[in-house]
């Protein structure tokens, strides 16, 4: 796939204007990964409530596709039972980039889905210590 | 003399098209391509006289054992040590340092002593020290960096406590030189023995282990035209000799016994199993490749190419360059474009058929020192040619001009 349609607008809005980068004052669960290819992270945030992600926010430093990925990710779990973001798989994420991703680069397209499973893990952990 | 204008011919990949574009390889620094005249030798040993070495009685097993063996006279004449004895063959300089740290560390270390070690090591000189200093509670200490990739040398952070002083003799991210005879000279008034991570100095300088003074000095092969899996490190004979062995096993021993070993003499005793005798083999034909090229024509050639690249890079709005200015960069610009990813310009530059590397270059504290979480590294050798630098100019606008806001 030539770099034209792989930077394709949709990758380079969310990439300069992402809508969900930021914190969230009271996260439910929350997590942090980083690439170890290279060194980039994402830290995500979430707010659960009824066993419904309500809200979800993204901070950290990437490349185009990751933190593409990762506002896309933020955009589609919103709204989504606690069931329907666990099972949302690698292939979700790349139908919503719409790209084709070299292997080299799968790694940054994965790493905000690496990140909603640990947050939605580390949210899991927060329920249980409370009962 | 081979001509360092008209080289290309003998590198068969440099006629590849990537993405229908010519092949701009500028990932040096990260492994050299090979000549043909290297890849022959390898095919040569192969065809003609493959055989395990030092053990078998027949004929391609002497002629694989004279090879092998003329080759680690060839090594030995390319960096100038004493004797043959002194260089041992390994996978690579990561292997050789994780080998004396095991085998000259654990023996020659105590709790509260020191390792003095520079901000800018490539993670190869750096993890096996991390290792070797939490078992056997040995302080760490880090010559500091500045902004323009030089040493802050403050002689006092070599103490007495100080056991060995280790460091990269041309940074691999910044290309910048490290002021190697100065450190070998101020370790051995501490009573310290010396590491010299030749990496990246090896492919482009003549390094020359006795002048230097060095107590070990460690290289990869296939950074300088040669194959992967084939390194040296070179030791004093001295200190060799009082180091036990890494590995244990076939071609190392002297007598064995059910219960007992004694080990061979150098080189041997490091040397366990059989060896890379190919890429032993390749190795020579690469330092027989360079010798037939005049260094000073090859290292002006380089160095032309990086003035041209921090020249034209540094003109180009957004651009920042990392490092050394001027002909203190070895073979290699790092860089950053502004509102530019370093993979996604790696990535639009592949396009282009243009070979760069991108990501913290296995010097991950370095690039977090410099403020950065990954940068750009293009970095050049001798079939590099000034078109090459033109190509990435030209990418470097493509790029910017596919990320500008709308």
């Amino acid at each position: 796939m030539p770099s034209e349609q792989l930077y394709r607008q949709l990758i380079l809005d969310r990439y300069h204007q992402p809508q969900y980068r930021g914190q969230l004052a009271r996260p439910d669960a929350q997590a942090k990964e980083t690439n170890a290819l290279c060194g980039d992270w994402l830290s995500m945030q979430l707010t659960i409530e009824s066993n419904v992600v309500t809200a979800a926010k993204w901070t950290g430093e990437g490349c185009a596709i990751s933190l593409a990925s990762a506002d896309l990710v933020s955009e589609h779990i919103t709204g989504r039972s606690l069931t329907e973001a666990d099972a949302i798989s690698e292939k979700d994420v790349l139908t919503w980039l719409g790209i084709e991703i070299k292997p080299a680069r799968l790694q940054c397209a994965l790493l905000s889905l690496a990140c909603l499973r640990s947050s939605l893990l580390s949210g899991q952990t927060a329920e249980n210590d409370v009962s | 003399m081979a001509d360092i204008d008209s080289i290309q011919a003998d590198f068969p990949v440099l006629q590849k098209r990537i993405n229908n574009k010519r092949l701009v390889y500028l990932d040096n620094a990260a492994t050299s391509q090979k000549p043909a005249q290297v890849l022959a030798a390898v095919a040569d040993y192969y065809q003609h006289h493959n055989a395990n070495i030092h053990r078998g009685i027949h004929t391609l097993a002497e002629e694989a054992t004279a090879m092998y063996e003329q080759a680690r006279q060839t090594v030995r004449q390319f960096i100038n040590a004493q004797s043959a004895e002194e260089i041992i063959f390994v996978r690579n300089a990561t292997e050789a340092l994780n080998l004396l740290a095991f085998s000259w560390g654990m023996a020659n270390l105590q709790r509260g002593d020191e390792i003095v070690l520079t901000e800018m090591e490539h993670h190869a000189n750096l993890l096996p020290w991390q290792r070797l200093a939490a078992q056997k509670q040995v302080e760490l200490k880090f010559i500091p960096v500045n902004s323009d990739g030089g040493l802050e040398l403050d002689e006092s952070i070599i103490t007495r406590r100080t056991k060995l002083v280790a460091f990269t003799h041309v940074s691999n991210v910044l290309g910048s030189v490290t002021p190697a005879k100065r450190l070998i000279d101020l370790a051995h008034q501490a009573g310290a023995i010396t590491i010299v991570d030749a990496a990246q100095s090896v492919p482009h300088m003549p390094v020359d282990v006795q002048s230097l003074d060095a107590d070990f000095l460690v290289f990869s092969g296939h950074k300088m035209l040669g194959p992967t899996g084939i390194g040296v490190l070179y030791g004093k004979r001295a200190l060799l000799e009082e180091m036990p062995p890494f590995l244990v096993g076939g071609e190392m021993i002297k007598e064995v016994t059910y219960t007992h070993a004694t080990w061979h003499d150098l080189p041997y005793k490091f040397e366990a199993g059989t060896p890379n005798v190919a890429g032993a083999i390749g190795l020579a034909a690469a330092i027989d490749y360079l010798a037939s090229i005049d260094i000073h024509a090859m290292q002006k050639h380089v160095q032309q190419l990086v003035g041209q690249a921090e020249a034209e890079l540094s003109a180009i709005e957004g651009v920042t360059l990392y490092g050394p200015a001027g002909h203190d960069r070895y073979g290699i610009v790092a860089f950053n474009v502004a509102g530019i990813h370093a993979h996604d310009l790696a990535t639009i530059l592949d396009d282009e058929g243009i070979a760069i590397r991108s990501g913290h270059h296995c010097a991950q504290p370095l690039i977090n020192k410099l403020g950065l979480t990954a940068a750009a590294r293009a970095s050049f050798y001798i079939y590099n040619q000034p078109a090459d630098v033109v190509a990435l100019v030209n990418g470097i606008g493509k790029a910017q001009h596919m990320f500008k806001e709308r």
